[in-house]
């Protein structure tokens, strides 16, 4: 067993007073994060009397198509679809797929299957992504 | 990134099978980044690909499984299998006994707040089984850690939405509140423990 000397107390007590002074750090400096996160309108949280309606999914609208840059190579085009609710077809046609996969196929493993890079596939789906409020119909 | 991607896509494509696996496996062994892929889904669900009630549940159930079987696969074997490759030396030495009464003396902070660091909570599962720390006592702040684990990191990439991968030091800052909390907490059990046995 641990026999505590004056030096095991004072480096005891030097740990705590350390650890507190982390926390108190982290939570300054996450709390910060939070309120700009809020302020910004990014933290969707709504400031009314009803939180359960945040839970509500279906309330939730799509992300609009100017924000076509937030997709990445990783995302399938399901995911793309339902995120920017596009008609299941319309990057398929768009894009002229032909693979079978679609649309459970991430966007980087599409490119590569056709022998194209990533980066340069992912801008055709922005592109194609941008361009649907002109030809979607009403 | 590319590491973390592959998680990410395997996630969209598998759903909730991918999340149970990828929760499972990192509660029980490897150190994969199960805490952002949980974000992930929460903003996934904010935007109607998954639902996050479903979520919540799939999650909290595979961490729950993995540190279980973390915890009873090293309560079970742990002490024979450390004696056959040559650790007798270290499991009967007093820095180990030591060591063990001080992860005794401060467990429940230790379980809790280990939960909320993918990194450390499965060698915390193997400790607690090796010492062989009250089933209800691991399984009781095992389950807490977790419910709060799920929902802070669900709920905070829920709210997130599709902003969610711009902000991953928003993620980073709130596990390190929870690592120096946790860290605080066990050190002053740790006191109140020892001054309790040395009176």
């Amino acid at each position: 067993m641990w026999q505590f000397t004056k030096r095991h107390i004072v480096i005891y007590i030097t740990t705590i007073v350390v650890s507190l002074l982390l926390f108190g750090l982290a939570l300054y400096f996450f709390s910060a994060d939070y309120r700009r996160l809020q302020q910004s309108g990014i933290l969707g949280y709504p400031r009314s009397r009803h939180f359960l309606n945040a839970f509500n999914t279906r309330a939730k609208p799509p992300i609009p198509v100017s924000q076509a840059d937030l997709i990445r190579t990783w995302m399938t085009f399901a995911y793309v679809n339902k995120a920017f609710n596009l008609p299941g077809d319309y990057l398929r046609n768009m894009l002229e797929i032909t693979d079978r996969a679609y649309p459970n196929i991430a966007i980087r493993a599409l490119a590569e299957r056709q022998h194209l890079l990533p980066d340069a596939y992912l801008e055709s789906v922005k592109e194609a992504i941008r361009q649907y409020p002109a030809i979607a119909p009403d | 990134m590319v590491f973390f991607s592959f998680f990410l896509t395997f996630l969209l494509l598998y759903k909730y099978a991918a999340l149970f696996v990828i929760a499972f496996v990192a509660a029980l062994i490897l150190p994969i980044p199960a805490s952002t892929t949980l974000a992930a889904a929460g903003a996934f669900s904010s935007q109607g690909y998954l639902d996050l009630g479903t979520v919540l549940i799939v999650a909290f159930m595979a961490n729950v499984a993995g540190d279980i079987a973390g915890y009873l696969l090293a309560r079970r074997y742990g002490e024979a299998v450390l004696y056959k490759i040559g650790f007798r030396r270290v499991l009967e030495s007093s820095r180990y006994r030591a060591l063990r009464e001080y992860f005794l003396s401060s467990q429940w902070s230790l379980i809790y707040f280990s939960r909320f660091l993918t990194q450390i909570g499965p060698a915390v599962n193997l400790l607690s089984g090796l010492v062989k720390v009250p089933y209800k006592i691991f399984f009781l702040f095992d389950v807490l850690g977790e419910a709060s684990y799920v929902l802070l990191y669900a709920l905070a990439g829920y709210f997130l939405g599709s902003q969610w991968e711009n902000n991953v030091d928003f993620f980073i800052k709130a596990a390190l509140v929870m690592l120096s909390l946790g860290l605080t907490v066990t050190l002053i059990q740790a006191g109140i423990y020892r001054r309790k046995t040395r009176h």
